[in-house]
């Protein structure tokens, strides 16, 4: 009994960043939950209004799709931003940076726009790895989990991976699927 | 004897939010890049709000998924009942009223909160905070950065989350509490993360959320109420920037403040008592681009961030990591206790923090812990970094209950055997352990870390409700009777976000009888006990919660307005006609949806008639504007209710808002003297007013200033107030008739000393609530404002009150100085009294 206990907190328990509430996903989760994942550059930002919310505007350019259409670009929204003279901000929002590469979890929504994953969770930034390879890395959970599914006790995933690592976790995912 | 020590009485309660400045866990600017820092925290001006009220509006573009039962009526009441928390702080002068749906557009003009529905991808439950804000007011003392719009978005998909829940609830609190300006804070607060929050539906806000709001928008009351504490926390004399000070009662709440970027602390809101104070780090950031714990970073004037101090060790005052060894702070009332410094010590990195508590009243876990010392479970589940290696304790963990109240025993420091990453702490308690939030220690790797509230002791189990059954009662009412455990007369019933009123409450059963909210055709409400001890029926009915299923209605209900046009720019008064409605005082709110036009006072005339003053803003945009008119879970829409004309600039506008010209205050009554505000009103001219429809004589009419006598025979309550001159009449709008202000009779004594406690006795008080409330009663006194220390009611005559209170040292000296008794808005005229010296001690006594 005390394991279904677990499931039932566990499920309930989001976590927050200021000015939002999350849910820690894990890797796994975030691959199957994702419409999309790509390795892309940001080659443009702009901003506009949705009601009364200002979303930015990434313009992506996809250097490798691990995930979803193999489309040469995407939009991808996050809100905040500045348009018509008024600025906003939401704290914990994903700091994409213009002409900066990374890698991103994306969804799309009935809406048809296209979100990063969990806020921020969804952004690996990339860095070389000293050695010839790229790094891809995420702020990492400090939180014990369970796994949804399961209910298992599980470690937060090492969320500093080599590139190549990380693309061959979503193929096995996919795979698996 | 170090509180005595450094007890300076720095201020008393008018000077309590001026000078040093305070900074909870606010956003916040400075005006400079250097020290002396002056936070500038960014919130809603209150001067530009009508009756300080910020007006929420709800999107009618969702939710669109939703759980089974669910409704949007629910998750209405649930997000109204949500504001009302917040709306609800006594000592913030803040309020929040329903501004009406809104269907999401532009962005409007005047200050508000817009609630929306929105896709948000999965990760995400909900955002909040302040989006548009303007470009600072500069005050010497009060500087801030007007928020000047803020937005809560919910998801659109809330089938996972039915609104009923906790988790549901709290989230709406929280990110409400963003959008007034409020960020996170690490003292088991609404505003903490859900990692440490120790708030629950029956115990939504903490002290340090009252203190954290309260600080924002101060009342009288908060400076009056509540004690201070302030210092420098620093290492090598460096000072470090945002250290979370904390004081922390034994057995009671905790209130935080954070350091400037030189170290500073001034820690308001602490309710008078004794209080241990410590400082600790915040944790690492988990997010990017933002300070440690998730912070936002203060901002210089050019926008750049004032970056964290180092990571140091936590102390309890002065300077040790023992409990027993720190100093005990007495807080007083409108006192300031000065130079409560820390030298503090570098450290590499924390061993320990953010802390979950969990305990099993039943079948689920419930966070934060509750713990019955007369139950048999007596252990909480921990999680948090740095509590359990390789399924074990830490090698070197220690943990306590501060203030000794609950005692871990030998070996009660375990793995949790389900789950050995989760720390198991068992307790043992006396007769004496009582009830309340207790305070964890946790200490590992001569790192300590404090969990504010992470136990919570009570004495009975959760209430529990095990059925729902609709009756009617003795005059042919519904009713609903409530079956279960632990439910008593105190216990609050919620269907949905509604309170029901417990009509009586069968001990012997063990059944409560309750009316229930107005409803809405087929709408079924779960239905939730919330006891004073913090505890809910969630606890242990969350699986399969109790409802309650309203009838089907025999005819839709609708709406018509007159007027139906008003110009931009214009005061009116509008009535609403319902049909198949069932309006009801203290449950029908309504609005235009725009802060646009704003419902400044609403009247619930009977179920079908409802009239309010309505102000239509001078830039607002022309066009046809919807009406929602809520009634419990009636949802009642008109959408096209009102048009907005092009403003008139010529035509008389009536402000409402009436004072008394004799004392100023908002409160007039008949055979007095009445004075409006009067757009466009010629100085002299004839203008002709009756309050309804019965003449009043006008004294002046003087630069835009109507001042009338107001009929002697007209009653207290509303009235209607219309103003012409010749054939051209302003739009009426209703006044209210307050009965006549209190009558000082006599004064115990003149000339007095400051100090000396004076007896007025006065005629009139009206409110036999003054006995039990009586610094309901105000004295002003040469202007220095005094709370009534006690009213009892004259042995000669029960409509007569005795009012004592100690004159205040701040009162002017003089022979004429005025006394004037208020209660609320009414006040008397003013009696002179003699103010003498010390050194002229009074020899004369009326």
């Amino acid at each position: 009994m005390k394991r279904l206990v677990w499931i039932t907190l566990w499920l309930l328990a989001p976590i927050f960043v200021p000015a939002a509430t999350l849910e820690r996903l894990s890797l796994d989760e975030m691959i199957e939950k994702s419409t999309a994942i790509v390795r892309g550059k940001i080659v443009s930002a702009g901003a506009s209004f949705h009601g009364p919310v200002i979303y930015t505007h990434f313009s992506v350019q996809v250097l490798e799709h691990w995930k979803g259409d193999d489309v040469a670009q995407v939009d991808v929204v996050v809100p905040g931003g500045t348009a018509k003279g008024l600025h906003q901000t939401f704290a914990g929002t994903p700091q994409l940076e213009p002409g900066g590469e990374y890698v991103l979890f994306l969804w799309k929504g009935k809406s048809g726009l296209t979100h990063v994953i969990g806020l921020s969770q969804g952004v690996f930034t990339l860095k070389s790895d000293g050695d010839g390879g790229m790094l891809a890395t995420r702020s990492a959970s400090t939180e014990a989990m369970l796994d949804r599914r399961t209910g298992q006790v599980v470690n937060d995933e090492t969320l500093r991976l080599r590139v190549g690592d990380l693309r061959a976790r979503v193929s096995a995912a996919a795979r698996a699927r | 004897m170090v509180a005595a020590r450094k007890l300076m009485v720095a201020a008393v309660a008018a000077t309590l939010l001026s000078g040093t400045a305070f900074a909870h866990y606010h956003f916040l600017h400075y005006k400079s890049r250097n020290a002396p820092f002056a936070p500038v925290p960014e919130k809603f001006d209150l001067k530009a709000l009508p009756n300080q009220t910020l007006f929420y509006f709800i999107s009618d573009q969702g939710p669109e998924q939703m759980a089974p039962g669910d409704s949007r009526a629910s998750f209405l009441s649930q997000i109204r009942m949500a504001a009302d928390v917040w709306s609800g702080v006594e000592t913030s002068e803040l309020r929040l009223e329903f501004g009406g749906l809104f269907t999401p557009g532009a962005l409007q003009a005047n200050p508000g909160v817009d609630i929306l529905f929105d896709e948000i991808p999965p990760g995400l439950v909900a955002m909040g905070g302040p989006t548009v804000r303007a470009s600072m007011v500069d005050a010497e003392a009060n500087s801030f950065v007007p928020i000047l719009r803020s937005v809560l978005i919910l998801q659109k998909d809330l089938s996972q989350r039915p609104s009923y829940t906790d988790s549901f609830f709290q989230t709406v609190v929280h990110e409400m509490g963003h959008a007034l300006g409020l960020q996170h804070t690490m003292t088991s607060s609404v505003m903490a993360t859900q990692v440490t929050r120790a708030t629950t539906k029956s115990r939504p806000l903490a002290a340090d959320d009252v203190a954290g709001l309260s600080a924002l928008y101060p009342a009288q009351a908060f400076a009056e109420r509540t004690g201070s504490v302030s210092g420098r926390v620093a290492t090598d004399g460096v000072g470090v920037h945002l250290a979370s000070v904390v004081a922390v009662a034994p057995n009671g709440t905790a209130v935080s403040t954070l350091t400037d970027p030189d170290g500073h602390y001034r820690l308001v809101g602490l309710t008078p008592g004794q209080y241990y104070l410590y400082v600790h780090p915040l944790p690492p950031a988990a997010q990017q681009g933002l300070g440690p714990a998730d912070v936002v970073l203060p901002v210089d004037p050019d926008g750049q961030p004032f970056e964290a101090g180092p990571v140091f060790e936590t102390v309890f005052y002065p300077g040790t990591k023992n409990i027993q060894a720190a100093a005990v702070l007495g807080v007083q009332a409108g006192v300031t206790l000065e130079g409560y410094d820390f030298p503090v010590t570098r450290r590499g990195g924390l061993d320990l923090f953010g802390v979950t508590t969990y305990s099993f009243p039943g079948n689920y876990a419930v966070k934060p812990a509750f713990i019955n010392v007369n139950g048999p479970r007596n252990f909480l589940v921990a999680s948090g970094v740095g509590l359990t290696t390789d399924s074990a304790p830490s090698p070197g963990l220690t943990a306590a209950v501060m203030g000794g109240t609950a005692l871990i025993p030998e070996g009660g420091i375990k793995a949790y055997s389900p789950a050995p990453v989760f720390l198991q702490l068992d307790f043992g308690f006396n007769p004496f352990s009582g009830e309340g939030p207790r305070h964890l220690l946790f200490s590992r790797n001569n790192d300590l870390y404090v969990l504010p509230a992470g136990l919570n002791l009570v004495n009975k189990q959760p209430p529990s409700i095990t059925a729902v059954s609709p009756a009617l009662d003795g005059s042919g009412n519904r009713v609903a009777i409530l079956s279960g455990s632990n439910l008593t007369r105190d216990t609050r019933i919620l269907f949905d976000g509604l309170r029901a009123q417990v009509v009586s409450a069968d001990d012997t059963a063990g059944t409560l009888t309750v009316v229930p909210p107005v409803g809405g055709p087929n709408h079924q409400a779960v239905v939730t006990a919330l006891n004073g001890d913090g505890q809910t029926s969630m606890f242990l009915d969350a699986a399969a919660p109790p409802q309650y299923k309203y009838d089907a209605v025999e005819a839709a209900p609708y709406l018509s307005v007159l007027p139906s046009s008003l110009p931009a720019g214009s005061e009116a008064m509008v009535d609403i006609y319902g049909a198949n409605t069932h309006f009801t005082p203290g449950q029908t709110v309504i609005g235009f949806g725009t802060s646009d036009i704003v419902v400044r006072r609403m009247w619930v005339l009977s179920p079908d008639r409802l009239r309010a003053n309505v102000h239509v803003g001078t830039l607002a945009a022309e066009g046809i504007a919807r009406l929602t008119v809520v009634t419990g879970f009636e949802i009642v829409e008109h959408p096209f209710a009102l048009l907005v004309q092009p403003a008139n600039p010529a035509a008389f506008v009536v402000n409402p808002r009436a004072v008394n010209p004799m004392t100023g205050l908002p409160s007039i009554y008949a055979g007095g003297q009445a004075a409006v505000e009067v757009a466009n009103l010629p100085a002299g001219a004839a203008v002709a007013v009756t309050l309804n429809d019965q003449p009043a004589t006008v004294v002046s009419v003087e630069d835009g200033r109507l001042i009338f006598v107001v009929p002697a025979g007209l009653g207290t309550g509303t009235a209607i107030l219309r103003i012409s001159v010749g054939t051209v009449a302003a739009y009426p709008v209703v006044l209210v008739l307050d009965a006549a202000p209190p009558a000082v009779l006599a004064i115990s004594k003149s000339p007095v000393v400051p100090g000396e406690e004076l007896v007025v006795t006065v005629a009139g008080l009206g409110d036999p609530g003054v006995i039990g409330s009586p610094r309901k009663v105000r004295i002003l006194v040469g202007g220095v404002e005094h709370a009534a220390a006690e009213v009892t009611p004259s042995e000669s005559d029960p409509a007569v009150y005795l009012v004592r209170f100690v004159l205040s040292p701040a009162v002017p000296q003089g022979d004429q100085v005025p006394l004037i008794v208020r209660i609320g808005d009414r006040a008397s005229l003013p009696v002179p009294i003699a103010v003498h010296s010390p050194e002229q001690p009074p020899t004369d006594s009326l």
